[in-house]
């Protein structure tokens, strides 16, 4: 095989994907290949730069976007009122003893036999 | 299943667990938002992808079959997605003014040894987003996700040997592009 065709390995030796014959020729062709070993080299250090690329992170306020529309599509709607914690508070409400007042007249107390 | 995606959390999501979603998106916004951002470019778009995926999640979910990798599902809808994004502005962008041509990049800068890790990766990305975004694509899987080639070659929907050769493509663009700033190395592959 010529140059080229070993050049072509590059990528398949970086990822260890090279059957064992394949690596020993690869390796005996590089030993004896000073122009192959520099453009290796090359290649090398690219794909080594390329793992320097930071991996981007969503921002976390997209689930409220996410979470409305899916709420919408399955027709929960989230209301001011609830998002505000208003049935909550009327659901606690609720739970308590209705109150009890007793509403009555007084007339006070008689008194016999005055005057 | 990966990253803590258990069987029973996407299960508990096919029936309409909405909590359960919200784990879900915490599991799995990274990954997504990251192949958008490098494929398109930009924060905006890689936003309305990141959401639009999770969408199609949410209402695929019933059709997905468990026998698959439920990773790879979400990939291909992100990069299906951020294909039809690009397929959309490259149709404006013939409509409406001629193609942009290729970014060149200016060669009398500093070398690479000569910049700060700083610098080093803000050329570094400057030098990624000039390849193709179908190279920025298969990168991204390979070099940043680290995605096996089998799984990369059922996200793009190819045999494994596609997805080699491709990623030896890419490899060799972006090397083409970042040996200009490699002092004893800037001849062709």
């Amino acid at each position: 095989m010529k140059c080229e065709g070993y050049r072509k390995l590059f990528s398949d030796f970086i990822d260890g994907e090279l059957s064992e014959e394949e690596l020993e020729d690869f390796r005996d062709h590089l030993k004896s290949c000073e122009a192959c070993r520099k453009k290796l080299k090359g290649f090398r250090l690219a794909q080594m730069l390329l793992k320097l690329l930071p991996k981007k992170e969503a921002p976390p306020e997209l689930w409220g976007a996410i979470e409305a529309k899916v709420r919408f599509m399955e027709k929960k709607p989230v209301f001011f009122f609830q998002s505000i914690g208003v049935f909550e508070r009327l659901e606690v409400e609720e739970e308590l003893p209705p109150p009890t007042r007793i509403y009555g007249l007084s007339f006070g107390t008689p008194r016999w036999g005055q005057g | 299943m990966v990253k803590g995606i258990s069987q029973e959390l996407v299960e508990r999501c096919r029936e309409g667990d909405l909590s359960s979603f919200e784990k879900l998106f915490y599991l799995l916004k990274d990954d997504i938002y990251n192949v958008a951002f490098r494929v398109l470019g930009n924060h905006q778009d890689a936003e309305d992808i990141t959401q639009e995926t999770f969408i199609r999640i949410w209402l695929n979910l019933r059709n997905f079959r468990m026998e698959s990798s439920f990773r790879t599902w979400v990939y291909r809808i992100t990069v299906n997605l951020c294909y039809d994004l690009m397929e959309k502005r490259r149709r404006i962008s013939l409509a409406e003014e001629p193609v942009e041509s290729f970014k060149e990049l200016s060669t009398d800068e500093n070398p690479l040894l000569l910049l700060t890790e700083r610098e080093l990766k803000e050329k570094i990305e400057e030098v990624f987003n000039v390849i193709p975004p179908e190279s920025r694509l298969i990168l991204t899987l390979r070099e940043i996700e680290e995605l096996p080639y089998k799984e990369i070659a059922e996200i793009l929907n190819c045999s494994v040997g596609a997805a080699k050769m491709r990623a030896h493509r890419a490899r060799v663009e972006f090397k083409k592009l970042i040996s200009k700033y490699l002092e004893d190395d800037k001849d062709e592959m």
